[in-house]
């Protein structure tokens, strides 16, 4: 019933007390990607205190089952709670539902909380965890996690405060499902009284939503009948908007803000020099990759793709694009303590320029001028794309290099009107069935790749359906060997990803998954 | 309609006496004239030969990232472990020349614009002033991001929104003077002697406006410099690995704090090309007026 | 006078509709989905699709250009596809603040350059006209993001004096108010001031050479009377039509210091707007901008008139 998705190491331990023990962590271009906590608090915590905290981006909205970006799912999930969640560990755990599991091959069951109440004072209910989940599944919605419900035929309520999932064919990864932040569990009669969930939130949060202020700030209050005893300390957090980095730095160093997301890589080492402020920090999730239009000559070739996949030293593309702040992938994409993980594979695509161009020359394409987009909107694409266009030089591909603005870069891809482009996002949830989004022919990634290879679908579907983790283990080594085989598209580097915040605060984590919920154990030491 | 007399309308009684030739050789030897077009001209020929002059590839990353001036590097190395001399020397080319590209452009349509509206008046004066007041209505950003969509992101294009931005800024100088001077006795006098309508704006009225064009022709240039790099992340302007100035200023902002010779130096390129540009505008204007020489 | 600005208000009003329609149209040509920037990156096609329809921009253009249009004349400019917001409201409260940091900084670069501007024009090619004209070239060649975060880095951090904090206005806190507009209007004021100067020196020389002053001049009046009371008002003619081009262009162009100083302004709204496809707002914004620019313009035309009652308002 319990799933691991990524267990820490011993080595990852070890790690953790190194930096306890030094408080500063030096960043360094080491292969294996890495975890980072702030040091662990020891400490019997203080409640009081409110916490300013620097956002990033503007949220565009407060829809709770339509991703609107990292920043705005920090105060989201505030406010609403999710079914799972994930502990300190990043182990999954229930948070609304007690209990969570297959109860047979084709039955998810979950087991409902008792006692919990809404902000507006209404208890929660299975009808309303079933409106929830309905909502996802309904096309009105436009659900960022609706296609993981393909597969429900039904969602019912069981006996003793239970829901049931009853699905065509079993689907492993579901439980990483209900703990993303897109599958909050809402109040039906708030959402049917007519109110804009765009604009207002209400859920069962620690946090209750109390005012906002476009552009100026966000202002959650302590929500004292939190499910969870003793929880949240803080009497309230504020948000405030800072889109631009180095003032959002600025604001972090000087003390104006106690905690601030997105930390760019100009500054991290600024922020970990830095004796005031602790950086944590994860380099496992978020990746970048050079895509395919494989529907285009020369790309269609495998050979081409293949000099792609050789032709760059990722090592060198972490120095040049992040600074070091980030890990090479030179074998799979799953990472070391996610299931599926291939070490055999490793420095499979450690750069060779001879084999690439060899490569090249099989194909008769060498050396290959070819043209490649890009966004310039994000720093974090954009870096990679730049620092994979120069190694590439070395390997005899001359990449054009456009850059667009975003939604006009995202139509370019859809258009399929470029051969290349460089693209990076991070790992949707920690199971390797996120692959099925960029490898099955289904997949909405693969579907602008244009990507469709039958042995690679029959692969990601046994790892689907199947529910023995041994096996699946072997399900995914064998779709990574088959992906450095036939190229669907060629992953460069992780980079690294974390919040900063003053050395007061205390009792956050972060979590490689990206879940911002250790959120709620956070208090303030002074 | 009001006129925007950015000359007094009693400079129309000078005479706009027919220059000689010998005129540019003398005022070429002025040093205020001089030093400017030395400076400019060098910068120019630096940027045309770049490649025999640069000691690295622009392109290359070969060095470490973020080194500071030293002997190897005279100006350092940037975020990309690339020479900031060579590509110092290399955005050249693309500042100067969408610089100087998008202005001329401007200064033509909008010069020409602006004697049309202000001469004849009556619908060509409403057709093209309120015309203006449209392109000036659209913020940069819409006009940039509607017309990279037509025409596609080049940096020709971009010469053309630029030109097209800066349009109704020289439109509304011109338009000005040459209202005043429509009316002046000796417009009058060269149209009773039936000169033709181009033959009196050429010889008549442009050479009364100079002054103020002058002024925001050396302005304008600076700010194209600028804007080349603000609009880059359309896709239009130099794209990666081609530096401009404006786009090593933009991408040393966030290392300002650690790494300032990211930013000083192209700083100081721009800000010397702006001054000299200036210079230059001052100098010419001063010497070529003829009022001006009598004066001193 | 009186007759004039009721022509010029007459083609305002077709002027602005020229506008509104032409941003319709433009945005709709321009690539990017509303749907896919509502929805984000993992979505599918049939979700796009169940999107646009949600949004209505699945319809045809022609009819929501006329719904718009019809809402925007009675006031209403819809709400924000993306934040769900009443576009009206949030333009009206954003309007507020970047036309108070405009004013204040034109206002501010105007003490700075008139009296700078002049001086250089008197003292021409001396060692104060060339220090000056240096310093001008400096703050035209060094763009806003730079001066903004040099002040930020300075002010914020180093000296600690004028910490990033959070916008609140006036009416709430007016001390914090006033400390928060300190460094956005400085960093609009250095680039205007800059600007202002150059012109104003050149149309001050300009106007120095002019027979009516030399005999001023000759007749013995002081220096300090004959700048006073014959150059001035005469020179500055292009400075208001600068200060009037410029007023235009910062109400949807300064994006970065708005940014840098966390204030909620126009420039913002239309920035994320167009980002993000929001058509509607984009379509609110560019409206409000361009009435103001065209009033700004009849303002300035008016002025010109007022500084020189030989210009006729025709």
């Amino acid at each position: 019933m319990t799933s691991t998705p990524f267990k820490l190491t011993r080595r990852g331990f070890t790690a953790v007390g190194a930096l306890a023990a030094g408080g500063i962590l030096v960043p360094s271009a080491s292969a294996r990607p890495r975890i980072t906590f702030p040091r662990l608090a020891q400490d019997t915590p203080k409640a009081g205190g409110t916490m300013i905290y620097g956002l990033s981006t503007d949220p565009s909205n407060f829809e709770p089952h339509v991703s609107t970006g990292a920043a705005s799912t920090s105060v989201k999930l505030m406010c609403y709670s999710t079914l799972l969640t994930y502990n300190a560990d990043n182990e999954l755990i229930g948070d609304l539902a007690e209990e969570f599991g297959w109860i047979d091959d084709t039955t998810y069951q979950l087991k409902i909380r008792e006692g919990v109440t809404f902000h507006d004072g209404s208890s929660l209910t299975v009808d309303d965890v079933i409106f929830s989940l309905e909502r996802i599944r309904n096309p009105d919605t436009a659900a960022t996690n609706a296609s993981y419900f393909n597969e429900v035929t039904d969602i019912k309520a069981g006996d003793g405060n239970t829901v049931n999932l009853t699905f065509n064919r079993p689907f492993a990864a579901f439980s990483f499902i209900l703990a993303n932040t897109n599958s909050y569990i809402l109040s039906q009669a708030w959402i049917e009284s007519g109110v804009d969930p765009k604009v207002e939130m209400m859920g069962t949060g620690p946090f209750i939503f109390k005012e906002r202020v476009p552009g100026v700030s966000i202002t959650l209050e302590k929500n004292p009948n939190y499910f969870l005893e003793g929880l949240p300390y803080l009497d309230g957090i504020t948000y405030q908007p800072m889109p631009d980095d180095t003032t959002r730095m600025t604001a972090l160093r000087s003390g104006s803000v106690d905690f601030a997301d997105y930390v760019p890589y100009t500054q991290m080492d600024i922020i970990t020099n830095d004796p005031n402020l602790t950086f944590a920090s994860d380099s496992i999730s978020g990746f970048g990759w050079v895509g395919f239009n494989h529907e285009m000559d020369p790309v269609s070739d495998v050979n081409v793709r293949l000099a792609f996949a050789h032709g760059m030293n990722r090592e060198t593309m972490v120095t040049t694009a992040f600074a070091g702040h980030g890990a090479p992938i030179t074998g799979g994409l799953i990472p070391e303590g996610m299931l599926g993980y291939a070490p055999d594979l490793e420095g499979t695509f450690a750069g060779d320029y001879e084999k690439a161009k060899s490569l090249l020359d099989t194909a008769g394409h060498n050396p290959l001028d070819i043209d490649m987009v890009s966004t310039s909107t994000y720093s974090v694409i954009q870096r990679p794309a730049e620092a994979a266009q120069a190694e590439l030089e070395n390997a005899g591909i001359n990449a054009k290099l456009e850059l667009q603005e975003w939604l006009t870069f995202r139509q370019t891809v859809l258009d399929g009107t470029f051969p290349t482009h460089s693209w990076g996002t991070a790992i949707d949830y920690g199971d390797p069935d996120f692959l099925w989004n960029y490898m099955h022919s289904t997949g909405n990634m693969a579907k602008q790749f244009r990507f469709n290879n039958p042995d690679m679908d029959a692969l990601l579907e046994q790892g689907r359906f199947e529910t023995d983790e041994a096996l699946r283990d072997e399900i995914y080594q064998e779709v990574q060997v088959k992906a450095a085989e036939v190229v669907p598209w060629v992953y460069s580097i992780r980079r690294t990803q974390g919040e900063a915040m003053q050395n007061f605060v205390m009792g956050y984590t972060h979590l490689p998954s990206w879940n911002p919920i250790t959120m709620r154990e956070i208090w303030l030491d002074k | 309609m009001a006129t925007v007399a950015t000359t007094s309308p009693l400079a129309a009684g000078s005479k706009a006496a027919p220059r000689q030739r010998s005129q540019f050789a003398t005022v070429i030897r002025k040093p205020r004239v001089a030093i400017p077009l030395v400076v400019l001209i060098t910068l120019t020929l630096v940027s045309l030969f770049a490649p025999l002059i640069a000691p690295y590839d622009y392109t290359k990353m070969m060095a470490q990232p973020l080194l500071s001036p030293g002997r190897d590097h005279l100006l350092g190395t940037d975020d990309y472990g690339r020479d900031v001399l060579s590509r110092l020397i290399f955005a050249g080319r693309v500042s100067l020349g969408v610089s100087i590209g998008s202005v001329a452009l401007a200064a033509v349509c909008g010069i020409t614009l602006g004697l049309i509206a202000g001469y004849f008046r009556g619908w060509p004066e409403f057709l093209i002033m309120r015309g203006m007041d449209l392109l000036l209505s659209f913020p940069t950003i819409v006009l940039a991001i509607a017309m990279v969509a037509f025409l596609g992101p080049s940096i020709r294009n971009l010469i053309i929104i630029i030109g097209v931005i800066y349009t109704p800024r020289f439109v509304r100088v011109v338009y000005g003077s040459a209202l005043v001077l429509g009316d002046a006795d000796f417009v009058n006098a060269a149209r009773v002697l039936g000169a033709s309508n181009t033959r009196i704006l050429t010889t008549a009225v442009l050479p009364n406006v100079m002054a103020p064009i002058f002024v925001q022709v050396s302005l304008s240039l600076g700010f194209a410099i600028l804007v080349e790099s603000g609009l880059s992340f359309l896709g239009l302007g130099a794209q990666p690995p081609t530096p401009s100035w404006g786009n090593m200023i933009s991408s040393a902002r966030p290392f300002m704090e650690m790494y300032p010779h990211l930013l000083i130096f192209p700083s100081i390129v721009i800000g010397l090309t702006i001054l000299m540009l200036n210079t230059l505008g001052d100098g010419l204007r001063d010497e070529l007026d003829p009022r001006l020489r009598g004066s001193r | 006078m009186i007759q004039f600005i009721t022509r010029r208000m007459i083609t305002l009003v077709g002027q602005v509709l020229l506008v509104a329609t032409i941003v319709f149209l433009m945005l709709r040509l321009v690539p990017g989905d509303p749907a896919r920037s509502v929805l984000g990156e993992t979505a599918s096609e049939e979700q796009i699709a169940t999107m646009r329809h949600k949004l209505g921009i699945d319809r045809p253009v022609w009819e929501q250009y006329v719904d718009w249009l019809g809402n925007a004349v009675r006031g209403d400019l819809g709400t924000s596809i993306i934040s769900g917001r009443d576009i009206s409201s949030d333009i009206a409260s954003r309007f507020g603040n970047s036309a108070e940091l405009i004013v204040i900084s034109v206002v501010l670069s105007l003490i700075i350059a008139i009296p700078l501007g002049t001086i250089a024009a008197l003292k021409r090619n001396q060692f104060i006209d060339v220090a000056l004209s240096s310093i001008a070239m400096l703050g035209l060649s060094l763009p806003g993001f730079v001066v903004g975060t040099v002040l930020v880095l300075l002010f914020g951090l180093k000296w600690r004096i004028l910490p990033q904090s959070r916008f609140v206005e006036f009416g709430d806190d007016p001390m914090a108010h006033i400390k928060l507009l300190i460094l956005p209007s400085i960093t609009l004021a250095i680039g205007n001031a800059a600007v202002i100067l150059r012109m104003m020196r050149s149309s001050m020389l300009e106007v120095l050479r002019q027979d009516y002053v030399r005999t001023a001049r000759a007749k013995g009046l002081n220096e300090a009377r004959v700048v006073r009371a014959h150059t001035l008002r005469n020179a500055i003619n292009p400075v208001v039509s600068l200060v009037g081009l410029e007023v235009a262009t910062l109400l949807g162009g300064m994006v970065i210091v708005e940014q840098i100083f966390n204030w909620p302004g126009l420039s913002t709204l239309l920035m994320s707007g167009v980002i993000s496809r929001d058509y509607p707002v984009v379509q609110g914004v560019v409206l409000v901008i361009a009435i103001v620019t065209i009033i700004v313009n009849v303002i300035v035309d008016i002025t010109y008139a007022l500084l020189d009652p030989r210009i006729r308002l025709t």
